[in-house]
């Protein structure tokens, strides 16, 4: 059988938004991957958002580690102590305007028994010097299949209209 | 004839030996190049039709000098580029503020390909400048290079042409471009 991507669901903010929920994941498939275009609302230029599987906000449940480069230098560094999986830089609301961040994260074997590891690659572009490229190794301590995905803003803003969020099933 | 369900995912069982499978995916080919004897310069896309969501470009070639994107032939300073990158001594970024290209790809060599896969989302959206997502590398057993980088183009319109070129040369016979639309 060939690899192939279905599209499970895509969600796009036609008001600002608090979260965008993907629930009843169908568990049919090998692996997920879902695709964010997004940008946040507020006062800051890099905001950040979260993923947060079947519900879980418990900060000890999660953790990663990122490369990053912000146009200047290359960092690495190590994410945790947050109330979901961080997934790095995000364009906010007085980024350049009409720009969105462009983000892939991939979950393999998303219904095993085992804890969920994932990858995500994120590029928040602005045209300025400082915008940010950066590739995420994360965890999630959960061993239930995943069956929701919620996406939260880390500052607590609110998700930009138009911006879209897809979730696909992989076989 | 196995079915496989939209909503759940599973595989019903096949009541009929030797029938294969046929899934709905959501990610198409839409067009190829593969560069012939002599190399080109110049690859486009064009008339790439409106009814996807997002387009991918796959990519594997040989180019001794940098490559370069553009959309819908705008040669204006309407871009922004970054990225992160590696040589497998050091780790670097790199930054560029309204330039007239995004960057494609890395001097590869014209003896070991490298390769690239670029995202572009929303590429239809009229609300929103077209951001786009490149993972790219190539190794020559000695020298080589691993990046992500991000290009922004600041332009509400659809895409509706894509142009990839090397400024300086020619990419090599054999380097192959595959243009996929995803829903």
């Amino acid at each position: 059988m060939p690899l192939n991507i279905f599209k499970i669901a895509s969600v796009e903010v036609t008001s600002p938004s608090s979260s965008i929920d993907f629930t009843s994941i169908p568990q049919g498939y090998t692996d997920l991957k879902v695709v964010v275009s997004g940008r946040a609302t507020g006062s800051r230029a890099e905001d950040s958002i979260l993923f947060r599987f079947n519900s879980d906000s418990t900060t000890a449940n999660y953790s990663g580690k990122w490369l990053r480069g912000n146009g200047a230098s290359a960092t690495s560094g190590s994410s945790g102590g947050y109330a979901g999986a961080y997934s790095g830089e995000f364009n906010g609301g007085t980024s350049t305007a009409n720009t969105f961040t462009s983000q892939e994260v991939y979950i393999p074997n998303y219904t095993g028994g085992t804890q969920k590891s994932f990858s995500i690659d994120i590029t928040q572009e602005a045209n300025q010097t400082t915008a940010y490229n950066q590739l995420q190794a994360g965890l999630w301590s959960g061993t239930s299949a995943i069956n929701s995905i919620t996406l939260v803003d880390h500052n607590s803003n609110l998700f930009a209209t138009y911006t879209t969020v897809t979730l696909y099933g992989i076989l | 004839m196995a079915i496989r369900s939209l909503k759940t995912g599973t595989i019903s069982r096949s009541a009929l030996a030797g029938n294969a499978l046929s899934y709905p995916g959501s990610f198409e080919y839409i067009d190829s190049v593969t560069v012939g004897a002599g190399g080109t310069s110049t690859i486009t896309f064009t008339s790439i039709p409106q009814t996807y969501k997002h387009l991918q470009i796959r990519y594997s070639g040989f180019v001794a000098n940098d490559a370069f994107m553009r959309f819908n032939s705008d040669t204006g300073a309407n871009y922004s580029r970054h990225s992160l990158y590696g040589n497998g001594s050091n780790g670097s970024a790199y930054s560029g503020p309204n330039e007239t290209v995004i960057g494609f790809t890395y001097t590869a060599s014209n003896t070991n390909p490298g390769s690239s896969i670029c995202d572009i989302l929303d590429y239809t959206n009229t609300s929103r400048y077209k951001t786009v997502r490149i993972l790219n590398g190539d190794d020559q057993n000695g020298s080589g290079i691993i990046m992500l980088a991000s290009g922004n183009w600041r332009n509400t319109a659809a895409i509706t042409s894509i142009t990839i070129f090397e400024d300086s040369g020619v990419f090599g016979q054999h380097s192959s471009f595959a243009l996929y639309g995803i829903n």
